[in-house]
Order: C-alpha cells, then sequence, then structure tokens
C-alpha cells in the first residue's frame, strides 16, 4: 500500500517537470529560431512481487510498475513559419542547418536570423556575437546588403563572404544554451547545411499553441488523476490503521 | 512546478513589452520620420537535470538529457529604418530625404541630435529651424523680403531677393550616414542621438556616399503599417493569454499537491 503512494507521487512529479517543458514552449511562442522541447517519460523497471525459489512448489510470480520518471526533454527540429519583415538584416533559413555564431564561450549554433550590423561593420547577432562566414566574420562595408539563396553575402553588387551554415547528422548532438544558442557536443559530425537563405524575414518559433495548450490540460488531470490515487491509498491506509481493530 | 510558473510569467512581461512597443508604433503612426521598432526575444538559460553524453556503461552513454528551460526575455527593441511614405505637402519648408541619411540638428546645449523629419519652420531670426525650435546645422538664414526658397536635390539652398530675378545662393544642407543605424538612441521629439553602437556621423553633401538626396515641398511619413501592428498586437495578446493559461494550470496542480494532506 505504501508502494502504491510512491507510485502515484511519482506520475505527480513527473507531471510537474512536463509542465515546466510546457510553459517554456509556452513562454517562446513568438521568440525567432526557438525549437519546442518535447518531456518524454518512461516507467520504472518492473520489480518481483514474489521471491523466485520460494520452497517446493513455484509460487505465483508477478512483476508490478513502480511509477513513472522523466527520461529525457528531447527538442522537436521541425521547421518554424516564416514571417516577413522588410529588415534586410534578418535572415530565415529554409529547411535543414544553423548559422555559426562566434560567442566568449566558443563556436554556436542559431536559427534565430536577427541579425544586425557592429560599429565595425560585423553582421551579429542581438547579443553582439558574430555571425561567421566561411572565412571568419562577415563585414559589410557598404551601403546595400543582400544575401542570396545560398548564402553568400553581396555587398555593393560585391560578394564579400559566404554564411557558414552547418547541419548535423544527428541533431541530438546540440544541447540548448539560452539566448537562441546551442551548443554541439564534442565530435559531433557536422555537415554543409542543405537549406537556403531568405533575407528579410525571420523564423519563427515552432511551437504549435494548440498542441501545447492540449499538453497544458493533459499534464493537469493526469497530475489530478494521481492525486486522487494518492488520496484513495491515504483512505485506505487510514481504514487500516483506525478502522480494522474495531469491534 | 514553481518553475512553470515563474517561466510562464516570464513569457507574460515579455508579451507586455511587445504590446508596449506596438502601443507606441501605433501612437506614432502619423508622425513625420518616425521609424518603428521590434521587439526582439530569446529564450532564457536552461537548467540541465541529466546530461546528455554522460556514461551510463562500459561503452553506453545517454544519448539525451533533461534540460528544462526558464523562459522567454526581451532582448533588443530594434528601430527598423525602412523608408516611410512621401506625402506632397506644397509647403517650401518641408524636406524629406530619398536615402540613408539623416538631417543635423543644433541642441540648445551645442550637441547634435540628428532626425528624418524635414517638418521645418522659419524662427524669428530667419534662420531654418525644427517645430520645436532647434536650428538645422549647418545653419541657414533665410533673409526678410525673399520668396521662391528652393532646395535643390543635393541640398543647395537659395531664394530671390525682392527687386531681383536671379536666384541666389544661401548655403549647403548637409546629411550624415551611420554605420549602425539601429543602433541609435531614440531621445523623443523626432531625435535621435549618436551612441557608441550607432558608430560616428559621417557628414556630406546630399548624394553623395549614399546619404540620400533632399526632396523639397515633400515629409516622409512614419513607416509603421497598421497591418502590420494590429496582427503584432493579436499575436502578443495572444500570447500573454496563454501564458497566463500555464499559470492558472499550474496555480491548480499545487492546489492540488496542497489538498492531499486532509
Amino acid at each position: 500500500m505504501i508502494r502504491g503512494l510512491y507510485t502515484a507521487a511519482s506520475g505527480m512529479l513527473a507531471e510537474a517537470e512536463r509542465i515546466d517543458v510546457t510553459s517554456n514552449n509556452l513562454a517562446n511562442a513568438n521568440t525567432a529560431g526557438f525549437k519546442k522541447d518535447v518531456a518524454v517519460t518512461k516507467d520504472f523497471a518492473n520489480i518481483l512481487i514474489t521471491r523466485v525459489n520460494d520452497g517446493d512448489e513455484a509460487p505465483a510470480i508477478g512483476r508490478m510498475g513502480t511509477g513513472v520518471i522523466v527520461d529525457e526533454v528531447a527538442t522537436t527540429y521541425t521547421g518554424g513559419s516564416i514571417r516577413t519583415t522588410g529588415n534586410a538584416f534578418d535572415l530565415a533559413i529554409e529547411g535543414r542547418g544553423f548559422f555559426a555564431v562566434q560567442t566568449p564561450q566558443g563556436l554556436r549554433y542559431t536559427r534565430n536570423g536577427t541579425f544586425a550590423k557592429s560599429i565595425r561593420n560585423q553582421l551579429v547577432t542581438s547579443d553582439g556575437y558574430q555571425v561567421l562566414g566561411e572565412n571568419g566574420p562577415i563585414v559589410i562595408d557598404g551601403n546595400k546588403m543582400s544575401v542570396d539563396g545560398n548564402g553568400r553575402v553581396i555587398v555593393d553588387n560585391e560578394v564579400v563572404g559566404q554564411l557558414r551554415m552547418e547541419e548535423f547528422a544527428d541533431e541530438k548532438q546540440l544541447s540548448k544554451e539560452g539566448s537562441s544558442l546551442f551548443a554541439a557536443a564534442q565530435g559531433a559530425q557536422v555537415q554543409p547545411a542543405a537549406g537556403s537563405v531568405i533575407q528579410g524575414a525571420l523564423e519563427m518559433s515552432n511551437v504549435n499553441v494548440v498542441g501545447e495548450m492540449v499538453n497544458l490540460i493533459t499534464n493537469y488531470r493526469s497530475y489530478e488523476i494521481n492525486a486522487k490515487v494518492v488520496r484513495s491509498h491515504d483512505d485506505l491506509l487510514g481504514k487500516a490503521a483506525n478502522d480494522i481493530a474495531k469491534l | 512546478m514553481m518553475r512553470s510558473l515563474w517561466t510562464a510569467a516570464s513569457g507574460m512581461v515579455a508579451q507586455q513589452a511587445n504590446i508596449d512597443v506596438v502601443s507606441n508604433n501605433l501612437a506614432n503612426v502619423n508622425t513625420t520620420g518616425f521609424k518603428k521598432s521590434r521587439t526582439d526575444f530569446e529564450d532564457l538559460m536552461y537548467q540541465t537535470m541529466r546530461q546528455s553524453g554522460t556514461a551510463t556503461g562500459a561503452d553506453t552513454m545517454l544519448p539525451t538529457g533533461i534540460q528544462l528551460g526558464s523562459g522567454v526575455r526581451q532582448v533588443a527593441t530594434q528601430k527598423i529604418y525602412t523608408e516611410g511614405s512621401f506625402q506632397s505637402t506644397g509647403n517650401e519648408l518641408d524636406m524629406a530625404i530619398e536615402g540613408d541619411g539623416f538631417f543635423q540638428i543644433t541642441m540648445s546645449d551645442g550637441t547634435i541630435n540628428y532626425t528624418r523629419d524635414g517638418a521645418f519652420k522659419r524662427d524669428d531670426q530667419g534662420r531654418i529651424v525644427t517645430s520645436e525650435g532647434y536650428p538645422l546645422e549647418p545653419a541657414i538664414t533665410i533673409p526678410e523680403n525673399s520668396s521662391n526658397l528652393a532646395v535643390s536635390s543635393d541640398g543647395r539652398v537659395s531664394v530671390i531677393l525682392a527687386g531681383e530675378t536671379e536666384a541666389q545662393e544661401l548655403g549647403q544642407l548637409q546629411l550624415v550616414k551611420f554605420v549602425n543605424p539601429a543602433g541609435l538612441d531614440s531621445v523623443g521629439h523626432n531625435l535621435l542621438k549618436e551612441t557608441a553602437a550607432s558608430g560616428t556621423p559621417v557628414a556630406s553633401d546630399p548624394g553623395i556616399d549614399g546619404t540620400g538626396t533632399v526632396i523639397q515641398k515633400y515629409l516622409e511619413m512614419s513607416n509603421v503599417q497598421i497591418v502590420d501592428e494590429m496582427v503584432n498586437m493579436i499575436v502578443a495578446q495572444r500570447a500573454y493569454e496563454i501564458n497566463s493559461k500555464a499559470i492558472t494550470t499550474s496555480d491548480e496542480m499545487l492546489e492540488q499537491a496542497a489538498n492531499l494532506k486532509r
């Protein structure tokens, strides 16, 4: 009976973690380049409830689950909707790939293309990190910048660089760092990105609000059901403790 | 679950800021030379509960980990310097800039501010000034009893003095350009200030070095598109709403947890 309490409680804990993930997705429903997370749960290992070799007869052997745990939070890398902004420094990637960004912590990746021109004429992110080209930072020294679908940067009719865009054979090698940045695991396999660049547009978040609202409801109801189970167990324990001995 | 409360709250705060920016854009939909702003967001830091790549055996490791995000923040309000529409006014002191430049305005403390609002006036001394009386730099004084003020596209200002038939040149307008106009500081009154992020202004005669040309008797209107802003407003309101739903759900879950003990 005590075991049931812990099993139901594990369900409540898992749902609490799940709603953290849902809330973060909803909070970032308008964040450019944001990729939603999904919490994946798994059941704990089953346990044997009767000893295997107990006397001469083989006793009835059963297995019982002991609850649930959040096993992984997986990021879903589907594309977000593309929103045109008319700002020449806004870049979106249609299809697979990430922009390479130089941060003080090292090379990072992003799909948030809200870029700007810095005082040193470099193309930078909203946080001021350099957007990398194949040969170092992209320098825009001129009046008119355009970027073609292949990521070539053209300033005043002259090609000044090629955006460094990479994609990962396995996107699970990326981890989120906040500030729209992804860090690649050591030894992650990169290859040139297949996606194409759209200038004057931003990729919005891939959060599907309806889906997340449904998650919110199922989170809540599962939590509620698990809470009911805890209370039922408590009632049973109460009966055992107080009523059974009464004549 | 307490985390989700704060996460969702950060979403509400961010959308509130978004609405503030949208409201200001809408309020300035008819302001000459106004440039719209946009709010940019970023996700906040992630708490790693289980690191991917952790060894789980002799030669096995976790393919993915558990990372919980903690919401969203406003990272920038970016001014968008697309050109507004031009409106013909017929007023000879109205000027619009076609291109990237800015007019220079001398403030009362002697510093220079910048504007694209070309609705100029004449003050009691005949100087060309803004609607608030700050003179244009380089200063141009229009003599009394003159007529037919003309501003050429390269910025030469000329008039015909009383009793004469030939136009006489009064001065030359100059425009400035910035490496990164998005880094300029908006100080209100249609004025902008130079910052470390904008770079130093480069002055030149209109039409040279991409500073743009001057169009007399026209005003540049605001570049705010009402439809865009209304859509932004709807998106912000709904995002605010769903974040508040996440908060009430978390709250109800906490209530369930509290009611476990009787």
